[in-house]
């Protein structure tokens, strides 16, 4: 009976808690355009099928990563390439479904070329330690956007400047970001892989946006 | 026994399960209502922070050094201002982005010449005076209020600069109660801090940063009155590149960061409801 009691109290007092608005989220069906595409197969209805076309509710994104750590880009990275998130604007699309997608990775060189369900995004957060708050709009299916290269410059701090001097929760100090149209840098480097789709879709810019109220900033400020 | 002790595990179990629902909500962010607002720029000289050498190659230990910084800076801001013909007396004339530059540049180069201990105490306070009388005639306040008055009468507010009214110290807090006739709401903007911030690199970075924050007071009850803090800091850009433009470099910086900012203060606290 006591045991019963203290349970009741502890559902009552957990239902309390999370009682709130309650968005229906689900993960976003993306698919990663890689140098070795005959290598990817997924169930689709008729079976197990090859990534090598956009859907026809697809769009492809592509761009770069620059981490700038310490004045130096970290391009080409070893280990420590960027991740990044990214979600759709809550309750829309066909669904009303809000999708998310963490940890979508980039290559070596900084680029990421991904085949995402056509709509807009916001970019939600990158590695080491940024919010972004930038936002893309590849609503039109069957394009290939351009993003932009995204520059994100930020200090690598020493172990006492980290423990003495810095307000950071992390050894990192995030500086400054921007998206910067360089284009003609990166088209040369994913075209090989756009290539590989049976059917090359026309490229347009679509670079990133901040989004309109929010502003880019470390994980700390998040408190 | 067990009947005293009872209460004193359950109750402070209690108490712990209950803490997590119980921490309050934030509160609500500041938003001007819709009505006659007066954009009201402070009045005083923000705290500055150009001394670059306190700041130098190694933030770390310059920033420990505090003994020998001001004297550096000192040096900088003298160093290039001392040519043939310029002197102390000819600081006002001199264009603020130029004196501030020179603060910039010549306390790179004071730091690189070994001109730590620099000048002597007077000295340093005369150029001290003289960084924040450049900061005075940017007019820093005005600036950015002015960008958030263009951004809502672009899109049919009924916006006005009042620039004699705003606080003359950073403690004055005030009520505006001589703009209430004539105002819904009172939109206070103050720039906190401007200055250069070190960032790590070989050769080492320096970028501007501003620290400000926005106020609104509301009487309409339509509004939101608070607080909202804000920063902005611009690319890193290294040492040489300053020493050889820095006035160049800080006036395209200083533009940036006003717009920016301004787009900050417009997008959080009005209501975007689109062109009224």
């Amino acid at each position: 009976m006591r045991i019963a009691s203290w349970t009741l109290l502890l559902l009552v007092v957990m239902v309390g808690c999370a009682a709130g608005p309650v968005h229906q989220k689900k993960e976003c069906n993306v698919r990663n355009v890689t140098a070795n595409l005959e290598q990817e197969w997924v169930a689709g209805e008729e079976g197990i099928e090859r990534v090598n076309r956009l859907g026809k509710n697809d769009s492809l994104i592509f761009g770069r990563i620059v981490l700038i750590r310490n004045g130096e880009s970290q391009i080409p990275y070893g280990f420590n390439s960027p991740w990044w998130s990214l979600q759709s604007p809550p309750g829309v699309g066909p669904e009303k479904v809000q999708c998310y997608r963490p940890f979508l990775g980039t290559r070596r060189d900084g680029t990421f070329v991904w085949i995402v369900p056509a709509g807009r995004y916001e970019m939600t957060f990158v590695t080491p330690l940024v919010r972004p708050a930038l936002e893309f709009d590849v609503s039109e299916s069957g394009i290939a956007y351009y993003l932009g290269d995204l520059l994100i410059d930020y200090d690598k701090l020493s172990w006492y400047e980290h423990m003495f001097l810095s307000r950071s929760r992390w050894p990192e100090h995030f500086n400054y970001l921007e998206v910067v149209d360089r284009y003609d840098e990166v088209r040369g480097r994913v075209s090989p892989l756009l290539h590989q789709l049976e059917e090359v879709p026309p490229v347009r810019k679509g670079l990133m946006t901040r989004i309109p109220g929010k502003v880019p900033h470390e994980l700390e400020s998040l408190k | 026994m067990i009947v005293f002790f009872k209460p004193l595990v359950s109750v402070p179990m209690c108490a712990m399960l209950l803490a997590g629902c119980a921490a309050p909500p934030p509160p609500p962010e500041p938003v001007l209502p819709d009505g006659r607002i007066a954009v009201v720029p402070a009045r005083y000289t923000p705290e500055a922070n150009f001394n670059v050498y306190a700041r130098g190659k190694s933030e770390a230990s310059s920033e420990l050094a505090k003994e020998g910084a001001a004297a550096g800076a000192a040096a900088g801001a003298v160093a290039p201002l001392q040519g043939p013909g310029v002197g102390v007396l000819l600081y006002p004339f001199i264009a603020p982005f130029t004196i501030l530059g020179g603060t910039i540049a010549g306390g790179i180069s004071g730091q690189a010449s070994g001109a730590v201990r620099g000048l002597p105490d007077e000295e340093a306070a005369k150029v001290s005076a003289v960084i924040d009388q450049a900061i005075h005639q940017l007019g820093v306040h005005v600036q950015i209020s002015r960008r958030v008055v263009e951004r809502a009468r672009h899109f049919g507010w009924q916006v006005e600069l009042v620039q004699d009214a705003g606080p003359g110290s950073s403690k004055e807090k005030l009520n505006y109660a001589d703009l209430r006739t004539q105002y819904d709401a009172v939109l206070e903007v103050v720039v906190d801090k401007v200055g250069m911030a070190a960032r790590k690199g070989d050769p080492p970075r320096l970028a501007l940063e501003f620290q400000m924050h926005a106020r609104v007071v509301d009487w309409s009850g339509k509004g939101v009155a608070g607080v909202k803090a804000l920063e902005w800091a611009a690319r890193p850009r290294p040492y040489d590149k300053w020493a050889s433009a820095s006035a160049e470099l800080l006036a395209a910086d200083f533009d940036e960061g006003y717009e920016t900012l301004a787009q900050y203060v417009w997008e959080m606290l009005f209501p975007q409801t689109g062109t009224k």
